[in-house]
């Protein structure tokens, strides 16, 4: 098993499973300065629950997959409320699917979306716009199992 | 039904069908269209589930409070319940669920809530334990909302979908309305194809029986027919055509009409045939074509028209027939018209000949009738008058005068025998019995004798004989003949020239013949006829009231020739007569002067 660095601050995410690189018991905890440091990434999309376009930043879910040498087919996303949804891994590699840690320029807050929310490219691709899909945009994501 | 209506119906029925299906086809995608577009369902439309657990986060942070109270519940916790529901709400407040809690009616509760939440969060963070029935007072009023919405929600979806549901089944009923419209509208379309097919097939079925009775028309022609496209390649080919040019049909057609037969190959032919591309009809006759197997010619008649599709010409139609049969009936019937030609010229001249010969016999005869009329009548005239005067004085006569009597009727009768002898010759002559005998003779002697026989009649000083310079002339001849003919000149000369005129005999040697030329003094006017002299019983004008028969010229002219020579009249100066005894020379007869001996005349 690899190491990664442990994080400095409170994490805001754990990552476990079938992966490579962990940093604590058995799992990856990624507090919100090591999450910045993966790629920027950036997206403009509409959403199911919001109105008009928004601009999202944050990192492509298949780079931390990625950095944490995730090596399953399936990754079950669980958010503050236990909201918990499996998503397929390959669909990481079809879509760019982001991780958001901010808005329109503002951070996502634990008292609204935040402090993580995945987002799919809804507006590039039709196929996304789709309640099937919908489903899978899991705000308040704290947890991701790797299976 | 009339033909026009039949006609009209029959693009009007179709056409209309056509525009049925497609306007129902296109109203059938179009409600398909409606109905994919409203089988989307939208997030906000599970607003059931949005309002559960925004319910849900509501009860857990009342029960999270009243937790931390007890002790049970850290400030981590709580924080974290306190942020779900806090999450819940900011949904709940967010564009399309604001619009629709508006709808719901639960819009109020929620405002009253935003604006209780500063005291809520303050009164979380406090921990005090008296301010749990406050945190549950500030939650029910949307708890109680909450449920009502819920309950208003559910039926509202319901509702949304039953209509959903009613329209989907509306627009299914259209659609399925539409599908038996094209049905119909395609069975229509089908018969009426079934229909166009089984005529087009009726229609092409009876093409192919005009094309059969076409084909059977061209390959029963007697008349070679044969059909060539613009690059002369052959697509026509009868059985006539096999016949004459002993090409199969198979062979000949689709190939080069030059590879088919060297008779095509050939200048008129080739210009004929681009003549007929080019559109102009062209005839010729009588071709000679040579077979492979035989190597008398076949003739051909050969007409080309041009095969034109409207104004294109799109190849050539040649008629060929062979016409060798006919040919050579031709040329029997023109040689047998040539020989008929040829028989019926010889026999005309066979028949002027005839005619002439009869005309001549005819004349010859007329002409002896008249000399024997005048001839023979003098001296039996003189005769009988010398008789009746015996007679008559038969007392009173002298034996004298009865012999001077007796001699006058002598002198007429040996007149007489002399012109039955001379009558004999001629007809000796026609027959083929004058001998000659031609031998060397000397004419200068000949001439001589007679004139010394002569003198003895006319007196002498009238004849003058002029012989060439130097050697006698010597001609091949029979002697009795010429003499004959010298006789027969001179005494014609003595006989038609005035008394005491001069009688010039001219002997000259061209070399090759001997001309002797007796010239005497004659009429001024010349009464006879160059040629007519020398014919049988004619006698000129001038021998009027003088005995001879006429034959004496004939004869002469008819000896000469026989001895190779001949008797001419010489032109002359007027009042002149030259008669010219023409023989050949010694030097042209086959005898030699030194081998044979000269015959004289006895005097």
């Amino acid at each position: 098993m690899e190491k990664i660095p442990p994080p400095m601050s409170p994490p805001i995410l754990e990552v476990r499973g079938a992966i490579s690189r962990i940093n604590t018991q058995g799992a990856a905890y990624f507090d919100m300065e090591m999450l910045r440091a993966l790629p920027v990434a950036r997206l403009e999309t509409a959403t199911a629950v919001t109105d008009g376009v928004r601009r999202f930043s944050g990192f492509l879910m298949r780079d931390l997959l990625a950095h944490i040498g995730a090596r399953g087919t399936t990754v079950t996303a669980r958010a503050l409320n236990d909201y918990a949804i499996d998503i397929a891994i390959e669909e990481f590699d079809r879509f760019d699917v982001l991780v958001a840690y901010e808005m329109d320029g503002e951070p996502l807050l634990p008292s609204d979306k935040g402090p993580l929310w995945i987002i799919y490219p809804r507006d590039q691709h039709a196929e996304l716009q789709d309640i099937r899909f919908d489903y899978r945009w899991v705000w308040q994501l704290r947890w991701l199992d790797i299976q | 039904m009339s033909r026009q209506a039949r006609a009209l119906l029959g693009v009007a029925l179709p056409v209309s069908a056509i525009v049925i299906f497609v306007a129902l086809l296109a109203f059938s995608l179009m409600r398909l269209s409606d109905l994919e577009r409203d089988m989307r369902i939208e997030a906000t439309q599970n607003m059931l589930w949005v309002i559960s657990r925004a319910h849900i986060s509501s009860l857990q942070l009342g029960e999270a409070a009243a937790g931390s109270v007890a002790g049970e519940v850290d400030h981590a916790q709580l924080e974290l319940r306190y942020n779900v529901f806090l999450s819940r709400l900011a949904l709940l407040d967010d564009g399309p669920q604001r619009r629709r809690m508006e709808a719901l009616g639960a819009a109020a509760a929620l405002g009253t809530l935003r604006g209780s939440l500063p005291e809520l969060g303050s009164l979380l963070m406090s921990g005090r334990p008296e301010v749990v029935p406050r945190i549950r007072a500030l939650l029910a009023p949307y708890n109680a909302a909450l449920t009502q919405a819920a309950n208003k929600a559910m039926v509202a979806e319901w509702d949304d979908l039953g209509a959903t549901l009613d329209a989907t089944r509306k627009q299914l009923w259209q659609i399925i309305i539409s599908m038996i419209g094209i049905s119909l509208a395609g069975t229509v379309l089908c018969i009426h194809f079934l229909l166009a097919i089984r005529d087009a097939r009726q229609r092409s079925r009876l093409l192919n029986q005009e094309k059969a009775f076409s084909e059977l028309l061209i390959g029963s022609s007697g008349e070679g027919i044969i059909a060539v496209d613009m690059d002369r390649r052959c697509t026509v080919w009868n059985e006539a055509a096999k016949r004459l040019f002993g090409v199969n049909a198979d062979v000949a057609t689709g190939a080069m009409l030059s590879d088919v037969s060297g008779f095509f190959e050939v200048g008129r032919i080739e210009q004929a045939i681009s003549d007929a591309l080019q559109g102009q009809a062209v005839a010729l006759l009588d071709q000679p074509f040579f077979p492979s197997h035989q190597c008398e010619p076949l003739y051909v008649d050969l007409r080309c028209f041009s095969l034109r599709d409207g104004e294109r010409i799109i190849g050539t139609i040649l008629l060929a027939s062979d016409v060798t049969q006919r040919r050579a009936a031709q040329r029997e019937i023109a040689d047998h018209r040539d020989h008929l030609e040829k028989l019926v010229q010889a026999r005309t001249q066979e028949l002027d000949a005839a005619l002439t010969r009869e005309r001549a016999t005819a004349d010859l005869y007329r002409n002896f009738g008249t000399m024997i009329s005048h001839q023979f009548r003098t001296p039996l005239a003189l005769v009988d008058s010398a008789l009746q005067r015996l007679m008559r004085r038969r007392d009173r006569l002298t034996p004298e005068e009865i012999l001077e009597r007796g001699e006058e009727a002598r002198s007429a009768v040996a007149r007489l025998v002399r012109l039955v002898e001379s009558t004999l010759d001629a007809a000796r002559l026609d027959a083929g019995q004058i001998e000659v005998r031609s031998q060397l003779c000397d004419l200068g002697d000949l001439v001589a004798e007679i004139c010394s026989r002569s003198t003895e009649n006319t007196g002498s000083g009238r004849i003058t004989v002029t012989l060439p310079d130097g050697a006698s002339p010597i001609a091949y001849c029979d002697p009795v003949h010429a003499e004959h003919i010298l006789t027969n000149l001179l005494s014609n000369a003595v006989k038609y020239s005035p008394a005491k005129t001069p009688i010039s005999i001219t002997l000259t040697d061209s070399g090759t013949q001997i001309e002797c030329v007796v010239a005497n003094t004659g009429p001024q006017e010349r009464s006879f006829e160059r040629e007519a002299l020398f014919e049988r019983y004619y006698r000129g004008s001038n021998t009027e009231g003088r005995p001879g028969i006429g034959v004496g010229l004939y004869m002469a002219r008819a000896l000469a020739r026989l001895q190779g020579g001949d008797v001419q009249l010489q032109n002359s100066e007027p009042g002149m007569v030259r008669m010219a005894m023409l023989l050949p020379s010694s030097a042209s007869g086959s005898g030699s002067v030194t081998a044979m001996a000269l015959r004289k005349e006895p005097a």
